[in-house]
């Protein structure tokens, strides 16, 4: 009897014990968002205080839109996080950077954020069929992204409609860019004292300028830090749940693949842990790549909820801007999933390339090496050259 | 004529047969990979952390595509 009892009370104290930093780290998560609601209004107000009207001026070097593609590829493949680039976007639009200007940043945060799972999938490297189905499987994602620029771009280039389908939902959500959201935003009241109490901090030490400046890096590194941790937070919080999501989504379509995609990221916030996890599965023959193509694709969508969330906490004349372009990012992905892969022909590329760059690279390595510094770091840099050349 | 037919109808079932043995098996395999699959799911503590490696599997691919040029 005395046996058993002192047998049955360490998990119950375990029990208790978890719950106990669970509840403690879903505050934490909290208070993180709160963080990161702070950042991205820190970088909106520091950067309407430096720039003031001139915020279009300073951002003309990237009126071309190969530039902004460009910044945006680049940016998220060293910072390896796609949420930190729209967050920092959404930032900037809310300080008047031109939605016309951020939208290729959005797009080549799409392409910069694939590099992750790529460079994951080259851990495999010693097994050659397995290094040929983990790169394939990692590499159909910067195909599908790839791709999604190829169509998107040139179109929104020639008639914005992703900046007027946005521009039209956020008119419908906040009711019109010329109206104000003071009374539907409550996040302003919670952030605003944080920010003024560290800008007029900095305003004792430095210049105007250069205090708003310092917001402004203060802001950016705030996002990094606090999605970063969110991710390892949520990732220790929600593992369960994300294996009763992936475990109802077996043996069902693309569809569903899609959905536990999109669910996964958000659970995590992050896509490039839901596009990594797959691939030492699909490296080790579990998954196919046809099973892991839907999945991938929901990431897409799923990463969207970053850009959204952070558009929550700007207020001002700007609010209905940074609304629009988490809202451009969202509507990107989710068109591109639906056009590409609703039309067949558009659908087998992705998967083709993938699979014809993964048996060259388990030939010669060198391609792997070549693709990753060309894709996502080479070709920006050509095309940057070749549309300056053109006077695009 | 009628022997050619019965032998007509024994290729027929016996194709029938085989290809009813075949959905089992396919049916069979399928429902051995999905447990493969729940399998692999049930320890995703192991996968998840994936993207943490990235550097790492970087560098494992740089050591072999050093080797593989030496050679």
């Amino acid at each position: 009897m005395t046996t058993s009892t002192s047998t049955a009370s360490p998990p119950l104290e375990n029990d208790s014990e978890n719950s106990g930093n669970s509840i403690l780290n879903w505050i934490l998560v909290a208070f993180l968002v709160y963080l990161l609601l702070v950042a991205v209004s820190m970088i909106g107000s520091g950067f309407k205080a430096a720039a003031g009207d001139q915020a279009k001026e300073l951002f003309a070097f990237a009126n071309n839109p190969f530039t902004g593609l460009v910044i945006g590829t680049i940016a998220t493949a060293l910072i390896q996080s796609s949420s930190t680039v729209t967050s920092i976007i959404v930032g900037l639009v809310a300080g008047g950077l031109p939605v016309t200007i951020a939208i290729p940043m959005i797009m080549g945060a799409n392409i910069g954020t694939s590099v992750t799972n790529t460079l994951v999938s080259l851990g495999h490297v010693r097994d050659g069929n397995e290094f040929k189905r983990a790169f394939a499987s990692a590499t159909i994602h910067d195909f599908f992204n790839l791709l999604s620029v190829v169509i998107f771009l040139p179109i929104e280039i020639m008639f914005h409609p992703l900046e007027k389908m946005a521009g039209w939902m956020s008119s419908g959500l906040v009711g019109g860019q010329s109206m104000s959201m003071k009374g539907l935003n409550f996040i302003k009241p919670l952030t605003k004292p944080v920010i003024n109490t560290v800008e007029n901090s900095l305003n004792i030490v430095f210049s105007e300028k250069l205090a708003a400046i310092t917001v402004i890096i203060l802001g950016i590194v705030l996002i990094f830090v606090v999605i970063t941790f969110i991710g390892k937070l949520l990732k220790k919080l929600m593992v369960g749940k994300a294996k009763d999501v992936l475990h109802k989504a077996i043996g069902r379509g693309p569809i569903t693949g899609i959905t536990v995609g999109a669910v996964i990221t958000i659970l995590v916030q992050s896509s490039s842990t839901t596009t990594s996890l797959i691939v030492p599965l699909a490296g080790a023959g579990l998954f196919t790549l046809a099973q892991v193509y839907p999945f991938t694709l929901g990431a897409n969508i799923g990463t969207c909820i970053t850009a959204l969330l952070a558009a929550t906490a700007v207020s001002g004349e700007y609010s209905g801007f940074a609304l629009q372009i988490a809202l451009v990012h969202l509507i990107y992905n989710v068109l591109g999933v639906i056009v590409i892969y609703s039309i067949p022909i558009l659908r087998s590329i992705p998967p083709k390339c993938a699979e014809l760059l993964a048996t060259a690279a388990v030939k010669n390595k060198l391609y792997a090496l070549a693709y990753i510094s060309g894709v996502f770091f080479i070709i920006p840099g050509m095309l940057i050259f070749i549309s300056n050349l053109l006077g695009i | 004529m009628s022997e050619n037919n019965s032998n007509i109808q024994e290729l027929e079932t016996k194709i029938a047969e085989l290809r009813k043995s075949l959905n089992e098996l396919e049916g069979n395999l399928e429902k051995a990979r999905e447990g493969e699959q729940h399998e692999a799911i049930n320890h995703l503590e192991d996968y998840i952390n994936e993207v943490d490696t990235k550097f790492s599997s970087f560098q494992i691919f740089w050591k072999t595509l050093l080797e593989d040029l030496r050679k």
